[in-house]
């Protein structure tokens, strides 16, 4: 019988139990313990599951890392709920003081800030509070205007943000419009948005920020990537695959995920930004739009909570590459 | 045929991985119900979440159950729900 020794020149590792699939990724090992031979590949992304939320919301602030994640506020009824996920499982912690729904936050899940959205009776509103990882404090500053489903610098620390486009009532419409976060009060930037936009997927920091998709008032499903230098946004030549509101997003202006929304109706599909273009990749398992947005830090990285519809607890992780462990079976 | 089709509950962590969804299709809906690549994997994976298997007519009645009842709850809203979601409409499955 031939032998990999005889075939190859060189013998297969013993090993008494597997290597991290990351970092066997292309190697070959004899399990001692479970007597089979093993490799490990490196595939693409994926979306898994994770344990639901405790309180099913869509519209809703969400801001960190996939391991330490903060979810606050949200819809149906303008929730004041928060919530922790640590990675596996998501745990209550103090409520906002105002009820919200359509608000974006940014920070971590530490320290972070909630602006905006609707609040109970329909205004929009420019109210915004800050967390210090255990109570939120209501900031004497407002936005200078006050507007729902806009977009926000997810990646920045709670201190230093910005938020734009969204959209407002009286009269109805789409924003286009960019304000700066200090810590302490909201100042308008000179840059507008070129198009703009509500319900966008955004992401990055207060100085390089991203938005992609979204709706102009009434009606009008965007695919457009703006881009943001921390003084001017430009219009990107590279557009998303499916024009979509909605969104679910992630990343920096160099590496980002958007998922979900609708496009029309609920759609499952995930777009990934390398700095130059959107690819779509996996999809998530379950189609839907009104996610939390904002958390994680790269396009490698994401997580998707709630749903404005129903089922609205459920939470998938994006991880990419993925890196999956097989057996050599032998016939 | 390429898909197959069951109802299982999903319970959160582990129900489905990264490397399973790289092994075989799968689509979530309402109503529990899962559309699975009709591969060994998929087939696995049904075994694994106990799943209850379903004919996709099966299958498609469960959903469209459902949608009636997310339309019946759309009806009910006012002019302001209205006008910030569309109305649920039955789909097809895959």
């Amino acid at each position: 019988m031939a032998t990999i020794k005889g075939i190859k020149g060189i013998k297969v590792q013993s090993l008494t139990s597997d290597p991290t699939a990351s970092e066997a990724a292309g190697q070959l090992w004899y399990n001692t313990t479970s007597s089979a031979l093993k490799y490990a590949i490196e595939g693409a992304g994926s979306w898994a599951s994770s344990n639901p939320m405790n309180q099913g919301r869509g519209q809703f602030g969400l801001t960190g890392i996939v391991t330490a994640a903060l979810a606050f506020a949200g819809s149906p009824a303008q929730k004041t709920n928060t919530e922790e996920y640590d990675g596996t499982s998501w745990t209550n912690k103090n409520a906002l003081n105002t009820g919200v729904q359509y608000n974006v936050g940014f920070g971590t899940s530490t320290a972070a800030t909630n602006v905006g959205g609707v609040i109970l009776g329909g205004n929009d509103t420019g109210n915004t509070e800050t967390w210090d990882g255990t109570n939120w404090t209501t900031s004497p500053a407002d936005l200078n205007t006050a507007r729902q489903k806009m977009s926000a610098s997810n990646q920045a620390p709670s201190s230093a943000g910005i938020i734009f486009g969204g959209y407002k009532q009286s009269p109805n419409t789409s924003v286009n419009n960019t304000e700066e976060w200090n810590g302490t009060s909201w100042s308008e930037k000179s840059g507008d948005l070129n198009t703009a936009r509500e319900a966008g997927g955004g992401g990055g920091t207060a100085t390089a920020a991203f938005i992609a998709g979204g709706n102009i008032y009434p009606s009008s499903l965007q695919n457009a990537t703006e881009l943001w230098d921390g003084t001017s946004w430009s219009t990107s030549p590279a557009t998303l695959n499916t024009s979509r509101q909605g969104v679910g997003s992630s990343g920096t202006t160099t590496s980002a995920l958007i998922y979900g929304g609708t496009d029309g109706s609920p759609t499952k599909v995930t777009e990934q930004w390398d700095g130059t273009s959107w690819t779509e990749v996996g999809d998530l398992a379950t189609a839907a739009e009104g996610k939390g947005k904002g958390c994680g830090v790269s396009g490698d990285s994401a997580l998707a909570a709630g749903f404005d519809g129903s089922p609205n607890t459920i939470t998938e992780e994006w991880t990419n590459p993925v890196f999956t462990i097989k057996t050599v079976t032998v016939s | 045929m390429a898909n197959t089709y069951c109802t299982a509950i999903n319970w959160g962590k582990g129900f489905f991985t990264h490397s399973e969804r790289n092994a075989f299709y799968l689509e979530g809906h309402v109503g529990d119900v899962w559309v699975v690549g009709n591969n060994a994997a998929g087939i696995s994976w049904i075994n694994k979440v106990s799943g209850t298997a379903k004919t996709k007519a099966e299958a498609q009645a469960i959903v469209d159950g459902k949608v009636e009842e997310s339309q019946a709850h759309w009806d009910a809203q006012d002019a302001d729900y209205q006008a910030r979601h569309a109305r649920p409409e039955k789909y097809t499955l895959a």
